[in-house]
């Protein structure tokens, strides 16, 4: 490559590449200004919705009033604190560990004479803020996730080079599959119960991504060119030395982009299970200001709320884009991920 | 002596309308021009009755001088056969004499026709009109005291005051949540629902008077703490069997849910906290109190206990003993875990899964009660076992139940509509207590209920809610609902006492002005009171119809009013009372 830019031809590629993403930047500015026109335009007097869709600077007041701590859930007694054992009362960090894992079900505190959780009017104020319960949301689903991509891709990839694991899973993950994941969520909900969201939830999430992703990796072994698999044979391949060189490298850009869907429909089953009775996370805000739709304050609250996960979920997401992009940058569809 | 009478009836028309000119009242104007009227028909019936008296009286005397005529005929007509001409002569004249006399008589007789038949129209009334309207109404068909509006739909009793039910026609709105009843109201999108009522006392400073109750159905006494069949815990009467009174009872038997989970649906936060009743019996509960809240009645005096015959009842040193209600709250003693009725019934059929629950539906609860589920403690055992105490005072300040939830533009601009639709209330309920009718009915309900909300329950089961859960306010219930002087729960009253307590806890504003809000919020006493009116004025009409002598369609309009009064829809017999008795409507407000 010379160092010469014959003919401006870089110099004008570069500043097409930044117009471009400033062009990028103004279309994504322009998008979430005409979602917040047309919120504001739902909570007009005028609008239909007008008693459902509060404007959005109540709903951000709400959400950023309520984040630390909140008045409204300390009168219901809705906390994010179950359990919370008296040396964790002053550590955040112990605290979301106590939200999600609860001190009855740890070693501690189960022998007679240990310390008794804290009762809930002695609760510290943090514990009825919006902050631990979505923390602890955000943690319970993207462990969830974790742990089912790692299950499905380990299954999907390990079928190919162990095609027994294929026809022993296949029609179980097709049942399951075929079957909506909706139905599913209130048999978690009853088996493992409300007090031990750590199954519920999380379960819930592994599961539904365990399926996904099992068939993703599968699908995206399958798509490898049968070429490639040629050539690295024609070149003395082995069944391991092609696994490990061609089929794991070959399938992560696909298996990337099935992460980012399971991960999509992840935030909204975690939430969906939290709704059905489970007692500390975001999901059980909305199930608690559900049922106080009457009260002025509930629409705000509920629009705040599943306004956070929305973004929340496209945060997450830009990011992921970005770490893909970079894994994969040595293919075509990962230089053009996220153009 | 008649022409004397039209012109008395004439004068006090006319000065009926010279008064009713005269006054600002509006409402006293339509009354006077109403009144006026109906003197002024009064006045022509009477007018059309003279003539036909007067005419009647001439076709008497005709016909009298038709028979002398005939008299004379025939003594002429025997001189005449004796053979005598002069007596022939006067033959020929007393026939023409006859035939004149007949020809008057027959006049008369025409004319007193005539005077009959405008009598007759002048007495002529037609019904007043029941106007075809759509009511726009929703139901949440969960329970007894909510399901009950399916029976006049299956049975085609809103026929009979003309009213078609939308938006769903032809049946209602059926919500599948409580909570959408107050947004779809406040929306706008329908009228009416059947809804719990204390549910909005945390919305009156806010949009809450926007949906008042225009009437009250049922006070639900159904509270209680169920404790599973594989449960070692023993509940209240158990206790009792083993020796102890029902306070020491009751105080062992909550402290078995000290530090322990209690399943409860998220829709007790929104309520008045009636498990505080049951945890007043821990000692603890009275060495925490913090804060002392108002238990007012209407006029600012303090509550005390009252025994069973409505006086007040006296400690050991002979004091009266003022009613405590106080900020504590039973969630500082057990762990509430919120999930809504089908999941806890989910989760208890699962042994081991759950111990305690208060779950909110009576369906649910008789359900679970059916599936080995016994109470721990309940309203029921309190009333039985102590009924003058601080913790049966604090269940009845905090008990509630469903009335009709309606828009007030809606009442407002709808009266004569809210007025029908709240007889239809007071039919259901009436029918309901009919030991010849009310299986057909619960089993409506049942079916609906089972239905919407996947139970099982039997008609019988209904009627076991609406007997000894869900009581309801019939008609005669309602008069002491209102009346504060009367024995019976009052929700004027125990309103009062929730409503301060959602302005201790910071729910409504501490400035809220609780008398006066409450006064206005209460329409159904407004609505009812109307009723009652309504009816009291049927009352004396019907009395004064049976000393009249009523046309044929005043008969019937007077049937038709003994319909809509045995309907409880006393709106339209009063109606067609006035229309019948008086001639037209003089009640204000009853032209519609």
């Amino acid at each position: 490559m010379t160092s010469t830019d014959v003919l401006d031809v870089r110099a004008r590629a570069k500043r097409e590449q930044r117009k471009r993403r400033i062009l990028n930047v103004l279309y994504l500015l322009f998008g979430m200004l005409l979602f917040f026109v047309a919120w504001w335009l739902l909570s007009l007097e005028a609008s239909p919705f007008y008693y459902d869709i509060p404007p959005p600077i109540d709903a951000i007041q709400h959400f950023l009033g309520n984040l630390g701590t909140s008045s409204e859930m300390r009168a219901k007694f809705v906390h994010a604190c179950p359990d919370l054992h008296p040396d964790r009362a002053t550590n955040w960090l112990r605290q979301v560990g106590s939200s999600l894992i609860g001190y009855k079900y740890t070693n501690e505190g189960l022998l007679p004479g240990d310390p008794r959780p804290i009762p809930l009017g002695q609760l510290p104020e943090g514990c009825y803020g919006y902050a631990i319960h979505l923390v602890v949301t955000i943690i319970r689903i993207l462990i969830g996730a974790t742990l089912g991509t790692v299950l499905g891709i380990t299954i999907g990839l390990s079928s190919l080079v162990f095609p027994k694991v294929a026809q022993v899973f296949t029609p179980v993950a097709s049942f399951f599959g075929t079957a909506p994941i909706f139905i599913a969520a209130p048999f978690f909900v009853i088996w493992f119960g409300v007090e031990v969201p750590i199954m519920t939830t999380m379960g819930l999430v592994t599961f539904y991504t365990t399926l996904l992703m099992y068939f993703f990796s599968r699908r995206a072994a399958e798509n490898i060119s049968v070429g490639i698999v040629e050539s690295a044979l024609t070149l003395g391949g082995s069944p391991r030395s092609i696994f490990r060189w061609v089929y794991l490298p070959g399938t992560v850009p696909e298996i990337a982009g099935g992460f980012r869907i399971a991960l999509a429909g992840a935030w909204g089953l975690g939430v969906l299970v939290e709704v059905l009775g489970i007692q500390v996370g975001g999901g059980h805000l909305i199930d608690i200001w559900r049922f106080l739709i009457g009260l002025i304050e509930a629409p705000s609250a509920l629009v705040a709320l599943i306004t956070f996960f929305g973004v929340l979920a496209v945060v997450v997401d830009g990011i992921l884009v970005v770490i893909i992009r970079f894994l994969t940058r040595w293919s075509e569809s990962g230089r053009r991920l996220g153009l | 002596m008649k022409k004397f009478r039209v012109a008395f009836i004439l004068m006090m028309a006319l000065a009926l309308l010279a008064s009713a000119c005269g006054d600002d009242s509006s409402d006293d104007d339509a009354t006077a021009a109403a009144e006026a009227a109906a003197a002024a028909a009064a006045a022509d019936a009477a007018a059309a009755q003279t003539q036909a008296d007067a005419a009647a009286e001439e076709a008497a005397a005709a016909q009298a001088a038709l028979e002398a005529a005939q008299a004379d005929l025939a003594a002429t007509e025997a001189e005449a056969a004796a053979g005598d001409a002069e007596a022939q002569a006067a033959l020929e004249e007393a026939q023409m004499k006859a035939d004149e006399a007949a020809a008057m008589a027959e006049e008369a007789e025409m004319m007193a026709q005539e005077a009959q038949m405008a009598l007759e129209e002048s007495m002529m009334v037609t019904a007043p009109e029941i106007r075809e309207a759509e009511v726009r109404m929703g139901i949440y068909p969960c329970c007894a005291d909510l399901a009950y509006w399916q029976i006049p739909i299956e049975l085609g009793w809103w026929d009979d005051v003309n009213i078609t039910i939308t938006p769903n026609q032809p049946t209602y709105h059926y919500f599948t949540a409580s909570q959408e009843i107050v947004p779809w109201l406040q929306r706008g999108d329908g009228d009416v629902a059947q809804g719990w009522v204390p549910g909005l006392f945390g919305a009156l400073a806010t949009f809450g008077q926007d949906i008042p109750p225009i009437h009250f159905a049922d006070i639900y006494v159904g509270y209680a703490i169920l404790v599973s069949p594989d449960s070692e815990a023993k509940t209240a009467l158990e206790f009792m069997d083993e020796g102890m009174s029902f306070p020491e009872a009751a105080k062992a038997a909550v402290e078995q849910l000290v530090g322990k989970e209690v399943h409860i649906p998220p829709h007790s936060t929104t309520q008045a906290q009636y498990s505080d009743a049951f945890f007043a019996y821990l000692d603890a509960w009275w060495e925490d109190v913090q804060e002392d809240i108002p238990a007012l009645d209407s006029e600012g005096n303090q509550l005390v206990l009252l025994d069973r015959e409505g006086n007040p009842a006296l400690d050991d040193d002979g004091n009266e003993q003022p009613i405590r209600i106080t900020t504590n709250d039973w969630r500082n003693y057990a762990t509430p875990v919120y999930v809504d009725d089908p999941t806890i019934v989910q989760l208890s059929a699962q042994a081991g899964r759950i111990e305690f629950a208060m779950p909110y539906g009576a369906p649910t609860l008789v359900q679970m009660m059916r599936n080995g589920w016994d109470p721990l403690i309940n309203f029921a055992m309190m009333y039985d076992n102590d009924a003058v105490s601080q913790q049966t005072a604090i269940a009845s300040a905090t008990v509630g139940g469903t009335g009709l939830l309606a828009r007030r533009a809606w009442v407002e601009e709808n009266p004569d509509l809210a007025y029908r639709v709240v007889g239809m209330a007071n039919r259901i309920l009436a029918t309901l207590e009919d030991s010849d009718a009310q299986a057909e009915l619960w089993a409506i309900e049942a079916n609906i209920i089972n239905e919407k909300r996947g139970l099982s329950m039997e008609p019988e089961d209904i009627g076991i809610i609406w007997d000894t859960i869900d009581p309801s306010f019939n008609w005669v219930d309602q008069e002491a609902l209102w009346d504060l002087t009367q024995p019976s729960y009052h929700p004027a009253t125990v309103f009062r006492t929730q409503v301060e307590k959602l302005k201790a806890n910071g729910t409504l504003p501490a400035t809220f002005n609780t008398q006066a809000e409450l006064e206005e919020f209460l329409l159904a006493k407004d609505i009812y009171e109307d009723l009652r009116d309504f009816q009291h004025r049927s009352d004396a009409l019907f009395e004064r119809a049976m000393g009249m002598d009523l046309s044929e369609s005043q008969q019937e309009l007077v049937d038709h009013a003994h319909t809509h009064y045995d309907n409880y829809n006393f709106y339209d017999a009063l109606r067609f009372l006035e229309t019948a008795v008086l001639g037209g409507i003089v009640t204000p407000g009853l032209s519609t």
